[in-house]
């Protein structure tokens, strides 16, 4: 058999289709209660998922990933809050439209657009995913491979990190939890003070689920203050009209360019794209005055660049083993216990996974898009759900999904150390993405830094370190310094910024012109 | 709008009433506590990797068990010590992303910090012998942890005392005890 075949054919098992299923409810649910992130989600599922084949774990991981993405524009549209990160842009104009009695509408074409974003990343994940890793397997010796795994980390702290340094110290901390246990060149103990525990170093699972999932939830223990919204239960109209729809189309073509290329780029998320997407659609628009007071084209562009990214950062993850954004290091963790690893390797030995991946993500979107335009009335009754119930259940199911991993209380007791950090560095603005990524990544960096080094003495330094690598380490170098120049040079206001923000001041401004108006006419308009 | 003063008082922040009730303010004093505890981590860190035994030694050009961990502990040493002095010299950092402390919400982590230990601790001696019957603590604590969460977070029908946590827990029962023989 081919590998079409036999990707299609892992596909066709029951366990499959129960494994979408539960995935599809878990990211509704996860994407309408804000708070809660699809990488919260994933990582909590991936203590269930253990257990289970690859294509069935993928069929569940990957379809949260994929209906958070849908479910997270309800809360973002009738009470102005994203539901997750990815659809921060949504509220721009999905509030306003719901104000004006169009929260029907906003959703419909928040579902239909998020949809065509995630089938057009499909294309590219199909198209380029095998390419990609190819060249990287055909170029990309121990050098390079270092260089990847620095520039990974390095993307990743400038774009989630305010200080650039708190971001180097969050990453230097990952790298140092991946030295703890048995160096396996030599066999020495490193940092494991005796306690067999510390052999294996620490569980992966269990510091994800402790700073994503525990550390939000302790968060907004401290946090949570009665919302003085409430959600837009009037929906209105369902369907766009014509000439709304023939004004999607620009926004749609230009977002969904912008969330593609976003996507590709290592660690950068839904977010920025949408952001981005938003932005750009505003410039080339007839009329972009409506951008950010309830505009159809603002709501399609925030939507389809979000929702762009799936793709692309789903092929870096995959090709390179370099995850395109949080949600795909927790993947990256849950196939290395599957016996399955990320990287220039994997699809050039099992093709057939792309056929399965591409297959998942295609019935996801469509599943998530019925769900979507079916359950409207009832996604308004989740939004009232008390936070006391959400908090218990996330807190329990953190504890059971962690201990299943291992049977162990010990791993238990890691989340929850994890979980305290986790809520500390938060609080204190050191990013946890790093933290997860050097963790993650800190053991191959050590391996084939060691195999550089080793290859060094005997031969030319050209003929050992590539271009690429050389290439990849300025572009690390630059990711870090960039930023710092910016805010040594730029006006007070702009210390405190991650790179995208310096990177997008313009963008940036315009945002906040229309957030200040969304809220101006929150505090002036009665709630009906 | 109106003018308030940051929490170590050096620094005029001027914001909206509304937004200042919930975004978190700037802070020198917790960025310095960040930074000092950030350079003592590593610093520890450092001269721990710098005990590592080593059984046999490599050769030219290789690296052993130490080499990787030094590198790291000596560049977090220096980006802690460069991190701590920023933040005495330069004004805090806006944390215009992080929602502000409010009331009870240090209570209520603390409470399911303590809840939490407690009931791993009662967890972990998995079953007792009474009555002459082997009983799983598992199905009976769990209850009660979920109760008492439901409390501290503000729960007060008894609805939602009872049945809640009966659910929840035969849920889990069934799905990770009786469906993937996770042993509880």
């Amino acid at each position: 058999m081919n590998a079409f075949a036999d990707g299609i054919a892992s596909l066709l098992d029951l366990q499959v289709l129960l494994g979408l299923l539960l995935g599809l409810a878990l990211g509704f649910l996860v994407g309408a209660f804000p708070g809660i992130t699809a990488t919260m989600a994933v990582a909590l599922a991936a203590g269930f998922t253990l257990t289970l084949e690859p294509v069935q774990g993928l069929a569940v991981l990957l379809t949260i990933y994929v209906a958070a993405n849908f479910g997270d524009r309800v809360p973002s549209i009738l009470v102005n809050t994203p539901g997750t990160p990815a659809s921060i842009a949504t509220t721009l104009d999905g509030y306003p439209m719901a104000k004006q009695g169009k929260a029907g509408l906003a959703l419909t074409v928040s579902a239909i657009v998020s949809a065509i974003g995630i089938l057009a990343s499909l294309v590219i994940f199909a198209a380029f995913a095998i390419p990609i890793a190819t060249i990287a397997r055909d170029y990309f010796k121990s050098p390079e491979l270092f260089a990847l795994v620095i520039f990974g980390l390095t993307i990743m702290i400038s774009i989630s990190s305010k200080s650039i340094l708190k971001g180097v110290l969050a990453g230097v901390f990952g790298l140092a939890l991946g030295t703890v246990g048995v160096f396996p060149a030599t066999g020495d103990q490193r940092l494991t003070f005796g306690s067999l525990d510390l052999w294996d170093g620490f569980n992966f699972i269990a510091v994800i689920i402790g700073l994503f999932g525990i550390a939000e939830l302790f968060d907004q223990l401290l946090t949570h203050h009665a919302s003085k919204i409430k959600p837009i239960s009037s929906l209105g109209r369902y369907w766009p009209t014509r000439a709304e729809v023939k004004r999607m189309g620009r926004p749609l073509g230009v977002s969904g360019l912008v969330g593609l290329i976003v996507g590709l780029i290592p660690a950068a998320g839904g977010d920025i794209a949408g952001l981005i997407g938003w932005d750009r659609a505003k410039r080339i628009s007839k009329h972009p005055e409506e951008f950010g007071k309830g505009s159809i084209e603002g709501i399609t562009a925030s939507d389809t660049a979000s929702s762009a990214t799936l793709g692309g950062s789903l092929t870096t993850t995959m090709a390179l083993g370099v995850p395109g954004d949080s949600v795909m290091a927790v993947m990256i963790g849950s196939m290395i216990i599957w016996g399955i690893t990320p990287g220039p390797d994997l699809f050039t030995s099992r093709p057939d996974l792309v056929v399965s991946i591409t297959g998942i993500m295609l019935v996801a979107t469509i599943l998530s898009l019925g769900l979507s335009l079916v359950r409207m009335k009832g996604m308004v009754k989740l939004l009232d759900v008390p936070q006391h119930y959400i908090w218990s259940a996330i807190l329990i199911f953190c504890i059971i999904g962690t201990y299943a991993t291992t049977n162990s209380f010990y791993t238990v007791g890691t989340m929850l150390v994890f979980g305290v950090i986790g809520v500390i560095m938060k609080r204190t603005g050191f990013p946890a993405g790093p933290v997860v990524l050097g963790l993650l990544l800190g053991p191959l960096a050590e391996e084939n830094l060691s195999r550089t080094l080793s290859i060094l003495p005997t031969k030319p330094f050209l003929e050992v370190v590539s271009p690429i690598a050389i290439a990849l380490l300025a572009l690390s170098a630059l990711s870090l310094l960039l930023p710092i120049i910016r805010r040594a040079r730029g006006p007070k206001g702009e210390r405190g910024k991650t790179l995208a923000q310096s990177l997008l001041d313009a963008e940036v401004a315009d945002i906040d012109a229309a957030k200040n108006d969304t809220r101006a006419s929150a505090s002036t308009t009665p709630e009906k | 709008m109106t003018e308030t003063r940051s929490e170590t008082g050096d620094e005029a922040v001027v914001s909206d009433t509304a937004d200042a009730d919930i975004v978190a303010q700037p802070s020198r004093r917790l960025e310095i506590v960040a930074a000092a505890v950030a350079l003592v981590f590593m610093a520890v860190y450092l001269v721990l990797v710098l005990q590592i035994d080593l059984r046999r030694e490599t050769g030219a050009g290789q690296i052993d068990a130490r080499s990787w961990p030094t590198m790291l502990g000596v560049l977090g040493v220096v980006i802690a010590a460069w991190r701590l002095v920023y933040a005495f010299v330069r004004p805090p950092a806006d944390r215009d992303d992080l929602e502000r402390l409010q009331k009870g919400g240090m209570r209520r982590l603390i409470s399911t910090i303590v809840l939490t230990v407690v009931y791993l601790a009662l967890w972990q001696v998995r079953s007792i012998v009474a009555f002459g019957y082997n009983i799983e603590l598992f199905v009976f604590i769990t209850p009660f942890f979920l109760f008492a969460l439901l409390y501290v977070y503000g729960a007060r029908s008894w609805k939602t005392f009872v049945l809640f946590p009966v659910i929840t827990t035969a849920f889990i029962y069934v799905l990770f005890g009786m469906l993937l023989r996770i042993p509880l």
